[in-house]
């Protein structure tokens, strides 16, 4: 049985797309093949090692990291935040040429900002023999710098979540994807957006996809304050970034002109959002209770333009929910352009023409009709993503 | 492949053109926002048929002054509107990134982006057809008034 380590600077969250994926393609893997999940865990100072379902789950200590770290580094060094919600070509082109400029000591502060940064993982990596090493995400410390110190004779798989981030062009990436055997994409743009990043990079790209169930009792049982009133929900954890002031901005403006439409925030870290009267907010801490919300929306508000995989807005379709989502490139956009499940909008005029075209019940629901079959055909098979996880990460 | 029952791209490629039009229509208002702020005001005076000029002399100076105050009254209104809106999507760009509100003043693209994104433009619209509406009505008022003042 082959031997694979799944390396990632995070484990556990359901709330993170990106750890929910780890998760999805270790349990694909442990089919076939000994998975251990290498992790680095900024709240210890030593190495332990804990099972976790199917995977061993090695703990290596690492250096903390925060998102307000993230954002003042690059917003010292680069000129702007990610996580912006609009950006014009000007702009965009101007960030890539400043982010491929990034003085080396920047580039490493800006990669251990993203955490996973661990001197005894790296020791691990290097003397322990692994078939395989996937390294899920291509930003954090625990790629960039563990990659290199995987033996040449170990299988190399990334795992990038590539969504055409100026930040991707980071020189510090270069070797991060000219190493790899294999670039895992999960969706038809990552693919694209892979292919066409070097000469070097289209062979190596096999496109997965992704899988995603929920359970019909969140559809049969209310949430707590459900109001009558329709209501578009954005779903999301609100502690892991600063997309609220573009939500409160977009709400604010729409709110007389559809005066019995609500916006809904829910997702843990909620109740740190400021009080205003535009956007209602729920603390929801667990899935059960966010998909109770979801299940019941006019739409589910995708206001994030960059998402790898869009789980929230993949859980909405299958409850039948049309989504709304910004234009940008991103996994939520596709899924709309695709399966005709939804609206895209790419400024504040597109946004309240959306919304009238959402409050008309018939296309609204012939949209969330054909975003349930679309979901159902492309992200509730397990058996189909295993197999193509396997084949595409162990060897085609 | 079956043909869906409705089609996303149609209704986003509807959903731009309603924006879209809002956004000629306010590239339409800016000859009317240049010749508001020309100190002749002959754009104004061409086009919102004010005949400020074709009042006869001596045609009554009441008449005619009450018509310059409607025309300032006009002007000042419809540059408040207009400088509100300006001001909004500039606060609009500025949450965005300041960063990119300063790359684009620096390229020159700020007006462009406005005309992109164009918020409230429905409203400006309606502000803006509501205030001609009035001084259409009292232009009517003021030429009534005109015909029968005595000389």
């Amino acid at each position: 049985m082959n031997r694979v380590a799944v390396v990632v600077a995070a484990w556990g969250n359901p709330w993170d797309e990106r750890q929910v994926t780890a998760r999805r393609i270790a349990g694909a893997l442990a089919n076939k093949a000994r998975v251990e999940v290498c992790r680095v865990d900024e709240g210890t100072d030593s190495r332990t090692f804990a099972t976790d379902g199917p995977f061993e789950v090695h703990n290596f200590p690492g250096s903390s990291s925060s998102v307000k770290r993230r954002e003042w580094l690059f917003g010292s060094f680069a000129g702007a935040l990610d996580g912006f919600d609009e950006i014009c070509a000007c702009a965009e082109s101007e960030m890539v040429r400043r982010v491929k400029d990034l003085p080396q000591t920047i580039q490493n502060e800006f990669t251990r900002a993203h955490g996973g940064h661990s001197p005894d993982l790296l020791e691990h990596l290097a003397h322990e023999p692994y078939d395989c090493v996937i390294f899920m995400d291509h930003r954090p410390a625990s790629t960039v710098e563990g990659i290199a110190r995987v033996p040449p004779s170990s299988r190399v798989v990334l795992v990038p979540f590539a969504v055409g981030d100026p930040l991707e062009w980071c020189p510090a990436y270069d070797p991060v994807f000219d190493r790899p055997d294999r670039l895992i994409s999960l969706t038809s743009e990552g693919s694209t957006i892979l292919s066409s990043r070097s000469p070097s990079t289209a062979g190596r790209v096999r496109e997965v996809g992704f899988v995603q169930q929920v359970p019909d009792l969140a559809r049969r049982t209310d949430p707590l304050r459900l109001e009558e009133r329709p209501y578009l929900v954005v779903s999301k954890d609100w502690s892991a970034g600063n997309l609220f002031a573009t939500v409160y901005s977009l709400a604010a403006r729409i709110q007389w002109d559809f005066a019995g439409l609500e916006v809904v925030a829910i997702g843990p870290g909620a109740d740190s959002l400021p009080e205003q009267d535009v956007v209602k907010i729920h603390e929801v801490d667990n899935q059960m209770d966010a998909w109770r919300w979801v299940s019941r929306a006019l739409a589910y508000w995708d206001p994030e333009p960059r998402l790898a995989i869009g789980k929230g807005a993949i859980e909405a379709m299958l409850y039948g929910a049309p989504l709304l989502a910004h234009a940008g490139k991103g996994a939520t956009a596709e899924y709309v352009m695709e399966g005709d499940a939804g609206v895209l909008y790419s400024s504040h005029s597109e946004f309240r023409e959306a919304i009238r075209v959402l409050l008309d019940e018939p296309t609204r629901s012939a949209l969330g009709r054909q975003a349930q079959r679309y979901a159902l055909e492309r992200f509730s098979d397990p058996q189909s993503f295993t197999s193509r996880a396997t084949t595409a990460i162990l060897g085609d | 492949m079956e043909r869906p029952e409705v089609s996303s791209r149609e209704l986003i490629d509807q959903i731009r053109r309603k924006a879209r039009s809002d956004a000629e229509f306010f590239e339409s208002l800016q000859p009317i926002k240049r010749a508001l702020e020309s100190p002749e005001l002959s754009y104004l005076t061409r086009h919102y048929k004010l005949k400020v000029d074709e009042v006869p002399p001596g045609a009554g100076g009441p008449v005619r002054r009450l018509k310059a105050r409607v025309k300032r009254w006009f002007r000042d209104t419809t540059l408040k509107v207009l400088e509100n809106y300006l001001h909004e999507e500039r606060e609009y760009l500025s949450h965005n990134t300041q960063f990119h509100v300063e790359l684009a003043t620096k390229l020159d693209v700020l007006g462009f982006e406005v005309r992109q994104m164009a918020p409230r433009l429905e409203e400006l619209r309606q502000m803006t057809y509501d205030l001609e509406l009035a001084h259409r009505l009292l232009e009517e008022r003021l030429d009534r008034l005109e015909k029968t003042t005595p000389e």
